[in-house]
Order: C-alpha cells, then sequence, then structure tokens
C-alpha cells in the first residue's frame, strides 16, 4: 500500500468518523436531582487520571450513596460537546480545557471551582521546521479548543494567519495517524496526543508549545442547590490529586487506569504507556505547586484565561461586546477553600479509599 | 564618431556583444537556480539546511538544558517537601534548627534555609542564627503560605543583606497537610548564580563561540550574566536589566518555540526559548540562542568561493568569444573595405582572394559585379549626354509653359494676357519671335494685336502687320485661320505658297514657324505665331507642351470674360441687395431673420427701436434666449419649430418680445421661410407692435364687462354669470344660488351734497368693502349709480347669504372716509334665492330689485328677502305706475283744496292744494295709494307740476272772483323728488306766472325729510325760493328731526303743526303741552303756526287760546273740490261778514 493511499484511506476514515460521529445526544441524565452527572474526556491526559481515580472513590460513593445518588460519568471528545447538556443542566460538573471553559462560562450558567491542569499544547510536524515553515501546508485542529488558540498563537508568533495554512479539523486520537499517513503535514493538539505523535512517527518534532489550563465546572444550580454535595465532589477531586502525588504506585494505577478508559472510548489503543502518562501527569498536574488553587494571575490581563478570552472574542466566538466580568464573575473559589480549610466533613483530603 | 559608432555595429562587436550577453544569461541563470532557485543541491537549500540543523541543535540545547534546569529543581523541591515532611509543628526550636541545618551542610546550593511562623511572619529558625526573629514583610510567599492548598509555593524575591535575586521554595509544615495544623512553612534561598553555575554553564561548548543561555524572570529581568556587553560597553546588571525581543517575552509568557530575533547586541540570531512554570503564578524563560551569521558562516564562505570562480570563469569565457569574433569578421571587413571604394568611383578595386570558403565565393562573385558595373558606366554617360539637351529644350518649355500659366493665373486682362505670353514665349521658350493675332468673325480675317522679338522686345501691331507682305495669304497664321488647327512651317508641303513665307521668315532671321489656334468657348479668337532659330525646333514633345500652353490660353481668356460677367452679375446682386437692406433697414416693421439654429441674422432698425437691443449685441445670439419671454418659451418654439419644418406654419401670430429694459411687447408676427440653395431654412419675420391697439381692445372688452369706477363687473356680467350658476344649478347641483339688489341710502344727498367727486370715492369705497364681506367664489357688481348687486353661489342653504347681507349692513356701519368726510353709508338689500323658477337671469336681479325696494320702503339699512307676494304687489305697483303715466296724460288728476282759515283774521287765509285721481275705473283715488310710487318712479314730479298749474289758476280764478276780499293764498307740496330738480324754481315760476299770480301768494311746503337728506343744498334752494317772493312753510312739524338748528337757520314763514300733536291735544299725554311750546317757539323764531288736522271745537279753542295763527282740519271743511271750496269761501266770508 502506497504512501499516498494510506493517506486518502485516513482522511477518508477521519471524514467518515466525523460524519457519523459519536451521538452524544443519546446520552440519558438524571432527572431526579439525587445522581451527578459528570462530563470527562477520556482522551485528555492527565485529566483523566484525576476522573477515573474519582470514580474508583469510595469515600465519594459513599457520601452519594447517602443522598440516595450516584456519580455517572458521560465521555465526550471535546469540551464543547459537553455545551448541550450544560445548556440543558443536564451535567452538574464538567471539566474542561481553558478555551471551552470560557465559552461555558460565556454561554452557560457554571462555576469553575478549580484548576485541574497547567500545561501545554503543541504544534506537531511532521519532521523538524521552523514555524514559518507551516506557510501552506495542512494542519490538523479541533476547533474552539485549547489547542486551536495554541495553533493561532504559534503561527502569529511567526507573522502568519489561519489563512496562511490549510486547516483541517479532526478529532485529536486520529491525529497521529493523519499525520503519519502525511494526510496532514502537522497538527495541534494537548496532550497525550503530541507525545503518542512523537512516539508513532519517525522524525516528528513539536515546534512550537502555548501554555494552556484545564478547569473543573460545576453547574451553578447544582452548587447553590446542593452546596454540601458539591463540596464532597471537589474534595474528592483534590483527593484524586493528592492521592496520586503521595506514592509513584498510585501514580501509575491511576494512568492505567485511564489508559484502559481512553482506549474504551475511542476502540484503539492510546499508543501511550503508564510510564508517559504517569510522566505527562507528573509534569502537568502533581508538579505544579499548588494546585488545585486556581491562580490570581489568571484573571489578570496578563492571565492566559485573560488573553484566551480576548482571543476568542477577536474571533467571533464570544460576542465582542462581552465584558470579562461576566468570566470573571464564574470564578468562585470558595468552595475550594472550604474544602481545603476544612476538609473533615467531606471524608478529608488524606484519607484515600480507592478500588483496586 | 561615425567610425566608432561603425565599429560599435560592426559583425565583430555584435558577435561579441551577443555570446557575452548569452554568456552571462546563462551564468546568471545557473548562479540565479544555485543561490535562490532550488530547494534542494542549492545555496538556498544549504541555507535552510543549515539553519534546521542550527535549530534542531539549539532545541535539543533547549530542552536539555530545561529538562535539566527542572530535574535539578525537582530535587531542590523534594529536598523541601522530605524536610518539611519530617518537621512536626510542634518540635522544638533547636529540633527544627538542627535538621535546617544539615539540609544546607548537605546542600550547598542552599545559602539559607529558614522556617518561618505564619501568624507573627517571623523568621522562628534559621540556618543562620542572625536571622531568627526577622519580620518578612512584603514577601508574597508568606502570605499564600497561610492559604489552604499552598502547601507548597515557588517564588523570586531579593536576598536581604546584599538583594540579589534568589529562588525561594516554600513548603508548608503540618500534619498530613491539614489547612488547620499549619503555622510554620519551611523556606529555602538558593542563588540563582549557583543555577547557572550548576545547572545552565555546562556543555556551553556545544553552544559553539557565539551560542548563549540566557534565563530570565517572568518580569523579563535576566537572571544570568549575559555573555556580552550591551551596545553601551556596559555589562547587564543581573536581577535588573530587562530582555527585550520577541522570544524572551514568549518565553516568560509561557510559550515555547523557535524563531529568529534580534538580541540584546541588535544581532540577528537564532533563538530556542522554552518556559519554565515553577508555579501557576510564576515561571521562567529560557533562551538558548547563536548568531545567525555564524550559523551561516560556512554557506557565506562557499558562497563566496564559487562567486570567485564564476567571475574568472566569466572573464576567460569573454576573452574567447572576442577572438572568435575578430577571426569570423574578417572576410567579411576585407569585402566591406573594397566595396567603400567603389562606392567612391573605384571600379577597378578587387578583393584580394586568399581562402577558398564562402567568403572566397562572395568575394569572387562581388569582382564581376564590379567589372559588369563599370561597362554600364559608360553606356550610361553617352546616353545621359543625348537626353540632356533634349531635356533642357523640354525644361525650357516647361518653365514656358510654367511661367504662362502663373501670368494666367494673375491675368485679368486679356490684352496684357496675350502681351505676356509672347513675351514669355520668347524669353523662356529661346524663341526668336512669337506674335499674336486677333480673329475678325465677321470679315473672317487676322488683326495683329501684340508681339514680342528676341532683342527688340513688345512689338508694335502696325510692324506686325508687315510680317510677311510678300507672302500675304501664305503666312503660317492665316492657314491656321483656314484650317483651324496649328500649322507647322517646315512640315507643309514645298509649294509656292511656302516659299514665298519661307523667304520672308528668313528675312526677319527666323528659323522654323508655327501657328497655333486659340479658341474661347470653342471659337476660333486668336492665333499665335512663333518663330525659332533652331532647326527641329517643333518637335512632337514641343509640340504637345505648346498646345497645353494654349489650351492654358484659351481657359484664361475664357476665365477672363467670365470673371468680367460674374463681376457684373455681382454688381448687380449688391446693388438689389443695398436696396433690399435698404428697405429692411428703413421698414417700420420689425424685420428679423433667424437661421435653423435659431440664431439671430437679420435685425432691423424698427427692431432695434423696439427692443431696445442694438444690432451688433444681438446678431448671432440665439433669439430664445435674447428677445422671448420665459414664459412665452413654449409657444414661441412651437412657432419656430413648424418654420424649420415647414408644417403648421402660421402666416401671422402675436407673440411677445422682452426688451432690454426687461419690457415685454406684443408683436403681431408674419413670416416667411426661405430655403438658401444649400437647403438651409433661415425665417424672416416681420413684426408690428400692437402692444398699445391689445391694450386698447383688453381695455374695451373690460369696460363692456366691468365698470370703469369701481372695476366691479357691471351688470351684463353679472347677468352672464347669473346665467351660468342658474345653468350649473339646474343641471344637478344640489347647492342654491342668491343674487342681491343692493341700493345705498341717501346717496344722492352725498353726491348733491359733497359733489361727484366725493361720490365716487364713497362708491369706490363701498366697492371695496362689498367685496371683502363675499367670498371668493362669489361675485359683486355695480349695477348703476348708487346700486349694486352680488351674486352668491354654491349656498348650503339661504343662510348663507342671509349672513352676507348682514355682514354688508355691519360692514357699512363704519364710515368710509372720503374726501376729507367721514361718511356713513347705509344699504338697503334685496335677497332672492334661485334656481327655484328662475330662467333667465334678469328674473332674478328683478326680484331681487323688489325685495330690495320692500326693504328701503320698510326703513332702509336692512335686507328683505324676496317672495312671491313681493312679485304680486310690484306687478301692482307697475300696474298704478302704468295707469299713473296715463292718467297724467289723460289728465285724471284733480286737485283738493282744504281750507286754511286764519285765527287772527277769522276767515279763511288761504287753501292748500291736495291732489286726488279721478280714476276711470276705481272712482277718486286717495294720495296715500299713488304717491310713494309716484315718488319712486319720479313722476312725482309731473304729478307736482300739474297740481301746481292748477293750484295757482285755481287761486287766480278766485282772486279774480273775490277781488274785494284780501287775497287768499295757495299752499302747495314740494316732494323730495321736485326739491331735488334742478329747474324747480323756474318751472314753479313759470305755472304761477302763467295764472298771473304774485309768488307771495303762493306757499310751498316741505317735510323736515326733504330738508334733512341735503341740508346745504336744501337751504340754497329755500334762500332761492324765498329770494322769489315765495313763502315757505315747514310742514308736518314735529314727526321728524325737530331740529330747532334749521329752524334758525332756514326763512321759513310759518310752521305746520302736524295733526298728531293736535289729535293728541285732548288726551292727558305730552302733545298738550308740546303744541304751546312750538307755538312758542316759532313766535320767538318770527314764524306763524298752523295746526293741521284740526276736527273739534276744543282744539280750536285751545288752539286760539294759545294764540296759534291758523288751523285747517275737518273741524272747518276736509279738502274739496274747486266748486266746493268756492262755496266754503263764499260762506265762511259771508259768515264773516254778518
Amino acid at each position: 500500500m502506497s504512501k499516498g493511499f494510506l493517506a486518502w484511506f485516513v482522511m477518508l476514515h477521519i471524514l467518515a468518523v466525523q460524519a457519523a460521529g459519536p451521538d452524544f445526544g443519546r446520552y440519558v441524565y438524571d432527572t431526579t436531582g439525587k445522581s451527578l452527572d459528570f462530563g470527562v474526556q477520556p482522551l485528555a491526559f492527565p485529566i483523566a487520571l484525576i476522573t477515573e481515580a474519582m470514580r474508583r472513590d469510595k469515600l465519594l460513593r459513599a457520601a452519594l450513596v447517602g443522598q440516595g445518588g450516584e456519580m455517572r460519568q458521560y465521555p465526550f471528545y471535546r469540551g464543547v460537546e459537553m455545551f448541550d447538556a450544560l445548556a440543558g443542566h443536564q451535567l452538574e460538573a464538567a471539566v474542561l480545557g481553558d478555551t471551552p471553559a470560557l465559552l461555558a462560562a460565556a454561554r452557560h450558567d457554571v462555576l469553575i471551582v478549580a484548576l485541574a491542569k497547567q500545561s501545554s499544547s503543541a504544534i506537531v510536524a511532521r519532521q523538524y521546521m521552523r514555524p514559518s515553515a507551516l506557510k501552506g501546508r495542512k494542519v490538523g485542529y479541533a476547533h474552539a479548543t485549547t489547542a486551536h488558540y495554541t495553533l493561532l498563537e504559534g503561527l502569529a508568533a511567526e507573522g502568519l494567519s489561519d489563512k496562511a495554512v490549510t486547516l483541517v479539523q479532526m478529532n485529536v486520537d486520529e491525529m497521529p495517524a493523519a499525520l503519519a499517513a502525511g494526510s496532514i503535514d502537522a497538527f495541534a493538539a494537548w496532550e497525550p496526543t503530541p507525545t503518542v505523535a512523537l512516539n508513532q512517527v519517525p522524525g516528528s518534532a513539536v515546534i512550537y508549545k502555548g501554555i494552556n489550563s484545564t478547569y473543573l465546572l460545576l453547574e451553578r444550580g447544582f452548587a447553590e442547590r446542593s452546596p454540601a454535595l458539591a463540596r464532597q465532589f471537589i474534595a474528592a477531586y483534590v483527593r484524586a490529586i493528592y492521592w496520586m502525588q503521595h506514592s509513584r504506585q498510585n501514580l501509575e494505577r491511576a494512568a492505567q487506569w485511564a489508559l484502559e478508559a481512553a482506549q474504551a472510548f475511542s476502540g484503539k489503543p492510546p499508543g501511550l504507556t503508564v510510564a508517559q502518562a504517569a510522566a505527562i501527569t507528573r509534569n502537568e498536574l502533581l508538579d505544579v505547586a499548588a494546585i488545585p488553587v486556581i491562580p490570581k494571575r489568571e484573571e489578570t490581563p496578563q492571565g492566559t484565561l485573560h488573553k484566551q478570552f480576548e482571543f476568542l472574542k477577536k474571533v467571533g466566538d464570544i460576542d465582542a461586546g462581552t465584558p470579562w466580568e461576566r468570566v470573571g464573575m464564574r470564578i468562585s473559589r470558595r468552595p475550594l477553600e472550604d474544602v481545603l480549610a476544612n476538609p473533615a466533613p467531606y471524608g478529608g483530603l488524606h484519607d484515600f479509599n480507592y478500588e483496586r | 564618431m561615425r567610425k566608432s559608432t561603425a565599429l560599435l555595429y560592426s559583425l565583430r562587436s555584435k558577435l561579441f556583444i551577443s555570446f557575452s550577453l548569452l554568456l552571462l544569461v546563462m551564468l546568471t541563470g545557473t548562479h540565479w537556480l544555485e543561490v535562490f532557485g532550488l530547494p534542494f543541491g542549492s545555496f538556498r537549500g544549504a541555507y535552510n539546511e543549515q539553519l534546521d540543523l542550527a535549530a534542531g541543535q539549539l532545541n535539543i540545547q533547549a530542552d536539555t538544558r530545561k529538562q535539566r534546569l527542572l530535574d535539578w529543581l525537582g530535587e531542590r523541591r523534594a529536598d523541601a517537601r522530605q524536610t518539611a515532611e519530617n518537621m512536626q509543628t510542634d518540635q522544638a526550636p533547636a529540633a527544627l534548627s538542627r535538621q535546617i541545618g544539615s539540609l544546607v551542610a548537605a546542600r550547598q546550593v542552599l545559602r539559607e534555609a529558614w522556617v518561618v511562623e505564619l501568624a507573627s511572619r517571623r523568621i522562628v529558625v534559621a540556618s543562620l542564627p542572625a536571622r531568627v526573629g526577622q519580620a518578612l514583610e512584603g514577601m508574597p510567599f508568606v502570605a499564600q503560605g497561610g492559604q489552604p492548598g499552598y502547601r507548597e509555593i515557588i517564588d523570586m524575591i531579593r536576598h536581604p543583606d546584599d538583594g540579589r535575586p534568589h529562588l525561594v521554595i516554600a513548603r508548608q509544615i503540618g500534619q498530613g497537610g491539614e489547612h488547620r495544623a499549619i503555622r510554620l512553612l519551611l523556606v529555602l534561598l538558593i542563588d540563582t548564580d549557583d543555577i547557572v553555575g550548576n545547572v545552565l554553564e555546562s556543555s556551553r561548548e556545544l553552544l559553539g563561540s557565539d551560542g548563549e543561555v540566557i534565563l530570565v524572570g517572568d518580569d523579563l529581568r535576566i537572571l544570568t550574566p549575559l555573555r556580552h556587553s550591551l551596545p553601551d560597553g556596559k555589562p547587564a546588571e543581573v536581577g535588573r536589566h530587562v530582555l527585550a525581543g520577541r522570544t524572551a517575552a514568549s518565553a516568560a509568557a509561557g510559550q515555547e518555540g523557535l524563531g529568529e530575533d534580534e538580541d540584546y547586541r541588535g544581532r540577528q540570531v537564532l533563538v530556542a526559548y522554552r518556559h519554565l512554570r515553577l508555579s501557576p503564578d510564576f515561571g521562567w524563560g529560557l533562551l538558548v540562542k547563536r548568531d545567525k551569521e555564524s550559523v551561516l558562516s560556512p554557506i557565506h564562505r562557499s558562497l563566496e568561493i564559487y562567486a570567485l570562480v564564476s567571475l574568472a570563469g566569466l572573464l576567460l569565457a569573454l576573452v574567447a568569444t572576442a577572438w572568435l569574433a575578430d577571426r569570423l569578421g574578417r572576410p567579411l571587413r576585407e569585402l566591406s573595405r573594397v566595396a567603400e571604394q567603389v562606392e567612391n568611383g573605384q571600379l577597378d578595386a578587387r578583393v584580394v582572394v586568399e581562402v577558398a570558403d564562402e567568403a572566397g565565393a562572395v568575394a569572387e562573385s562581388f569582382n564581376a559585379m564590379v567589372a559588369r558595373l563599370a561597362g554600364w558606366q559608360r553606356d550610361l554617360e553617352a546616353e545621359v549626354e543625348r537626353r540632356t539637351h533634349l531635356l533642357q529644350r523640354a525644361i525650357r518649355l516647361y518653365a514656358t509653359l510654367s511661367e504662362t500659366n502663373q501670368t494666367i493665373v494673375k491675368a485679368t486682362d486679356r490684352g496684357q494676357l496675350l502681351n505676356d505670353v509672347c513675351r514669355i514665349a520668347v524669353e523662356f521658350g529661346k524663341l526668336e519671335m512669337a506674335w499674336m493675332y486677333v480673329v475678325d468673325d465677321e470679315a473672317d480675317t487676322l488683326a495683329p494685336c501684340c508681339g514680342y522679338r528676341m532683342g527688340q522686345g513688345a512689338l508694335d501691331p502696325a510692324w506686325i502687320a508687315g510680317i510677311g507682305a510678300s507672302a500675304r495669304g501664305c503666312l503660317p497664321a492665316e492657314i491656321c485661320l483656314r484650317v483651324d488647327d496649328a500649322v507647322f512651317e517646315d512640315r507643309l508641303q514645298a509649294d509656292a505658297c511656302q516659299t514665298r513665307w519661307r523667304e520672308a521668315a528668313a528675312a526677319l532671321g527666323l528659323g522654323p514657324t508655327a501657328a497655333f489656334p486659340i479658341h474661347e468657348a470653342g471659337r476660333l479668337t486668336h492665333v499665335l505665331t512663333l518663330g525659332a532659330t533652331e532647326p527641329d525646333f517643333f518637335a512632337v514633345e514641343e509640340c504637345a507642351l505648346i498646345f497645353e500652353m494654349c489650351r492654358d490660353i484659351s481657359y484664361a481668356l475664357e476665365a477672363i470674360s467670365k470673371d468680367a460677367l460674374r463681376k457684373a452679375a455681382e454688381a448687380d446682386a449688391l446693388r438689389a441687395r443695398t436696396f433690399a437692406e435698404r428697405i429692411i433697414e428703413t421698414a417700420n416693421v420689425m424685420v428679423v431673420g433667424l437661421n435653423s439654429a435659431g440664431e439671430i441674422i437679420l435685425f432691423n432698425q424698427t427692431a432695434e427701436r423696439i427692443s431696445g437691443h442694438a444690432k451688433q449685441d444681438v446678431l448671432g445670439r440665439n433669439w430664445f434666449d435674447t428677445l422671448v419671454p420665459r414664459t412665452r418659451f413654449p409657444q414661441v418654439w412651437e412657432v419656430f419649430e413648424a418654420a424649420r419644418t415647414g408644417i403648421d406654419f402660421p402666416d401671422t401670430y402675436e407673440n411677445p418680445i422682452l426688451t432690454a429694459s426687461g419690457e415685454e411687447r406684443l408683436i403681431l408676427w408674419r413670416n416667411v421661410t426661405l430655403t438658401g440653395g444649400d437647403g438651409f431654412q433661415i425665417s424672416i419675420s416681420f413684426g408690428l407692435d400692437v402692444t398699445e391697439q391689445r391694450a386698447a381692445e383688453a381695455q374695451l372688452r373690460h369696460n363692456a364687462f366691468y365698470d370703469s369706477l369701481t372695476g366691479l363687473p357691471n351688470r351684463a356680467l353679472l347677468l352672464d354669470r347669473i346665467g351660468h350658476a342658474l345653468e350649473r344649478a339646474r343641471r344637478g347641483s344640489n347647492h342654491l344660488i342668491a343674487a342681491m339688489f343692493l341700493d345705498l341710502d341717501r346717496f344722492k344727498t352725498i353726491n348733491d351734497s359733497l359733489g361727484h367727486f366725493a361720490g365716487d370715492r364713497l362708491l369706490e369705497s363701498v366697492a371695496a368693502r362689498l367685496v371683502t364681506c363675499i367670498r371668493p367664489g362669489d361675485t359683486a357688481s355695480r349695477i348703476s349709480g348708487d346700486e349694486f348687486a352680488l351674486l352668491i353661489e354654491e349656498m348650503e342653504g339661504p343662510a348663507d347669504a342671509i349672513r352676507i347681507a348682514e355682514r354688508i349692513n355691519e360692514s357699512f356701519q363704519m364710515s368710509h372716509e372720503v374726501a376729507g368726510h367721514s361718511l356713513v353709508a347705509s344699504a338697503s338689500i334685496g335677497i332672492v334665492f334661485g334656481p327655484n323658477q328662475y330662467t333667465q337671469p334678469e328674473e332674478m336681479l328683478r326680484d331681487a330689485d323688489i325685495a330690495m325696494y320692500r326693504a328701503k320702503s320698510a326703513g332702509k339699512a336692512r335686507y328683505q328677502v324676496f317672495d312671491n307676494e313681493m312679485r304680486s304687489l310690484a306687478v301692482s305697483r307697475l300696474r298704478v305706475e302704468s295707469d299713473m303715466r296715463r292718467a297724467l296724460e289723460r289728465d285724471e288728476f284733480v286737485v283738493y283744496y282744504q281750507p286754511i282759515i286764519s285765527l287772527t283774521l277769522g276767515r279763511v287765509a288761504g287753501f292748500e292744494a291736495l291732489v286726488r285721481w279721478r280714476h276711470p275705473e276705481r272712482g277718486l283715488v286717495l294720495p296715500g295709494e299713488f304717491i310713494s310710487i309716484a315718488e319712486d318712479t319720479g313722476l312725482i314730479v309731473d304729478l307736482g307740476m300739474r297740481v301746481m298749474q292748477l293750484a295757482t289758476q285755481q287761486l287766480a280764478i278766485w282772486q279774480r272772483r273775490h277781488s274785494r276780499m284780501p287775497p287768499l293764498y295757495m299752499s302747495v307740496n314740494l316732494s323730495a323728488r321736485q326739491f331735488q330738480m334742478d329747474n324747480l324754481l323756474a318751472r314753479i315760476d313759470d305755472a304761477v306766472t302763467a295764472a298771473g299770480l304774485a309768488p307771495e301768494h303762493v306757499r310751498l311746503e316741505v317735510t323736515e325729510s326733504v330738508l334733512m337728506e341735503n341740508l346745504s343744498f336744501a337751504s340754497s334752494v329755500i334762500q332761492a325760493i324765498t329770494q322769489r317772493g315765495y313763502r315757505l312753510y315747514l310742514d308736518d312739524f314735529g314727526t321728524g328731526y325737530s331740529s330747532l338748528s334749521y329752524l334758525h337757520q332756514l326763512p321759513f314763514d310759518a310752521l305746520k303743526i302736524d295733526r298728531s300733536f293736535i289729535t293728541g291735544m285732548s288726551g292727558s299725554g305730552t302733545a298738550g303741552g308740546i303744541v304751546p311750546s312750538i307755538i312758542g317757539l316759532a313766535h320767538n323764531l318770527g314764524m306763524s303756526v298752523i295746526a293741521e288736522g284740526v276736527e273739534t271745537e276744543g282744539q280750536l279753542a285751545r288752539l286760539t287760546a294759545q294764540h296759534c295763527d291758523a288751523v285747517q282740519g275737518y273741524y272747518f271743511s276736509r279738502p274739496l273740490p274747486p266748486d266746493g271750496a268756492e262755496a266754503l269761501i263764499d260762506a265762511l266770508n259771508v259768515l264773516r261778514a254778518t
């Protein structure tokens, strides 16, 4: 099979998948108000490690069962795919990258309560090249994601706009194969996709990186209606981080869970080893000081969140007349501070009990 | 210059330049492809490969250093975590001190370690004992350390002692990280210099001599010393110098990549930039850079060598090209040299052939060609000599022909032309002699006219006549006349005639001779004879030229003749035109000519006078722009278009022009159009100024329908409008119309007293006021005198007309300021509504008039609506009027006499004449039934005078019969109409005189109302009456104004107290007191008093007691016919006598 034919085959496959697409509208959410519906991204690392650990947190499960409910996780490829459920108040919680988090905060009734990771999205090329060499080439991307912002930021650093390249929209898990097949010359994505591509495509290289973050969001009605339950949930979230920080074994166990979940969701091996997943998690999550506290800097014009907000207004994804305060008021530190200051009512942060 | 140019364009130069250019293009293309074009295997490819290689190396170096830095920091963070986890918050300071002491000792990179109490923000344990107790103010990490969630803090501070930048790694000390148990913070301080020394400086050699690693904080201040000085020569201060550049900013902001930038020295560098996120709030930028020039230096060196080799190759190629070009061009240069000699006339020059190639073959061909050219040259020279002679002769003849033609062009005189022809033939044609004969048509003979001879000049015709006298009849000219063709003496057969002429010609020194006919309009008119000295002069070519010359002379003679005729015709046309122009200029009508564009081409004096425009100002200007009023433009344009197209063009029409002063003058135009020979249309218009005439006509029309005084429509126009209104109303309109007849009250009095001027002004004022009282669609008209009429149309109902009538009456209550007088003129108005039964406008106006009379009789200053009863009354009045007229004719009026008894004398003093109508059908009719009609119709004048005649005649009879009695008098009433008669006194005088009475026996009675209508006029009449001797009585005193003023002013002889006062004397009313007052007043004014209507004895007694002078009434007698009155005279006088 020639390389050109392979490229066409991969492209057709991508288009077919996009045309068919996962039907997230078929998800059945809880309507009793007792369960907690949680939107997750199995293909986003290291967030997947946290959500998989939370799925197995017996303390959280016990707290929810005590109130007659449970936590249900709903997997998505991208954060923007959760917007319909957020708009319908069907998801009580979600983990979103900074770009979708800003869109959600601008459009829906949500609260940004904790930092989930601080890392970078990267532009990966089939071979090493200066970013200016992308001019006229095909670049894979996922629209309205953190990586989309990174791509445009990287092009702008070299004096280029998105018009200078041919943008090809695709899911992030398809990007390494497309790069290997030559149907795209580069792509922009968040971890673990860059690492996967570097593993799978010989000669591929990261040519640009941009900083970004991921956040934990709560549906505001849920946070106000069930403050204790919301804090139980946040405590489980912090506890998962502390648990992974506690030992390398914990970290690798969580990585193993996340890789299994990714394969189950996408139907194909994630292309990542446990060690690589653990390294990503350590670099982007566990070694980030003071995580999951949301830095004050993000709310200033120098903050990444603020800069991305201006970017989204510029490209028209957020109405140009929207003030920052509309998003700023969605950042709610109080629930996390309550949990950190007094974790005992919520099962504590250093007592761990996870399923094996 | 030419030589250098030739050299430049030589074959050798062209070959050299062409080869050189080809070489340059090839080399340049190759060089361009090598340096810029090919992506691989070229300098451009090598350039990119070198940059990518260096970039890759920089990336590796940057990643390596970043990872090394992160690892190193990870170790320090692990130190802090382990130490903090081993510490207990309730441990003794000494124990804590030992722990940090051992840590600092084990890790030399740590400059200091502290344990800080979060509550007090003071150092409680320190690796340097002197630091214990020191407060940490202004250090954010201490505040953060007290907040939940901040288990570890990484930050930068300036060292408290030397201010150098230090990295801080802080860690909460507490049981399991539970926030409530946290009160201490472990702090490790690391000098950034040590970071450089331990982490970044290693492996520098991998970066080369120009490579550099720079660490910057998130505020872009450098944390490591720079390798080079700043542009000002000073070293950059660590911790203070801020690094500029895009890549540094990107790295500090969290971005990573590789780019080209300008470094702190201003050099272009290749930079791999990385970000080290140390905490969510804080990170470092790591820059690994190399000079771009240094990276590309191998490429640049290769490029220089390549350029040198290329240049050397180029020079060698140019030299070889020059040698080759010279070698190839040598045979051609030899050929060129010999060709140049041949060109210069050296036909013996030959090319030396050295080679046997193509150049040698060309040289041989060239030599053969030159040899053949030399033979041709010789033949040509002989032929040229022969033809030159012929050519010179032809040139002379051509010169002759040319000169002749020039003379012809200028010629205006036939004689001069012929003289010049002869002269030119001799002077330019090199002939010996030329002479000309004129053909006499009638005699068919020749007469010499002019000639010219070489050396002799112009010939006398008489001398010419002698030429060939011995050969008369054989002259070439004579033969030419006979045969009407050219005659060449040398071509004639040698007969006797020819011999004679030959001898004669030889005597004149002439060789061959020839005669040429000259025609005018196909008729032979002249013969030109030419004599040459050169044999065979008249060759075919020369003759052809002479024939052409003769044709030209013929044409010239014809042209001169035609020109003379044309000039004569032009003179005639000019005279005719001058005459026509004089007629046009002096015509008493406007004469204007327009061309098809509407431009003025003719404008005579009358047009100037009427329009006020000078001719020179309007000629050439557009008629419509200059003289047509804007408002009339379309109509005039229509006429002009008709003139241009000839369709519906009116012979006459009227249109105004706009004069220079802006006035419009109405012109009656009569038009003609002329078509020029070229089809060009012009329009000539004759205009008569009819402005005044039309204005007069319009005024006449206006006068026919409008009142000249008030400007209102007159009766005719009003009737017309009423007729139209009736027509419209009958056609279906639901609206009513109304006619209003309006008559001013007492206008005659005003007219008589203040004069007609004032009366006219009053009428004008009344008319103006009437117009203000009606609506815009209504009509106000003046019928006659003080009579006006109104037409009110489209009324909703009768109330509309009533409102207008009331408005008029209200308006008329205001005075008119007329001729210095303030006059109030009331009006009586009659109103009639239509259409109803009306078919004729006169009927409506008639009925309005009837209603007006009713209003006037009802008391004036009011209106009355017409009804049918009025018409009946009017008809009745009309019948009465008619009967009265007939009665006057039939003398049906009789006079009854009522005696006036003098109480002082106790007898009949006189009679009052009272008229009665003895109607043939109705019997005796009392005055109440007809006097008012007689007043209105004016019959009262005739009737009054009839009464005057009858009464004075009767008085005269009585005076004669009773001559012994004191004379009786006769009292006769004068009506207001009579009083206004101009000849009143004359007619009274006539009657009195006719009766034979003295004026003092006649009493004239007038009422107060008669006086009040025009007091001043009445005064003058009364004065005249009294001056004639008539006595004047004031009748019906007390019923009117009873003005004491005029009683005092006017010379009344007596007052007659109205019967109403006398009747009232019997009651308890005021009349009983008034009568004595009147009597007393009259007596005081010197007047006597007569009481009317005395019917009872008591009245008589009281009047007598009140010293009333006389009485009359039924008590004594009712009015009696003459015989009854006479009987009464007799009876009373008898009674008195007894």
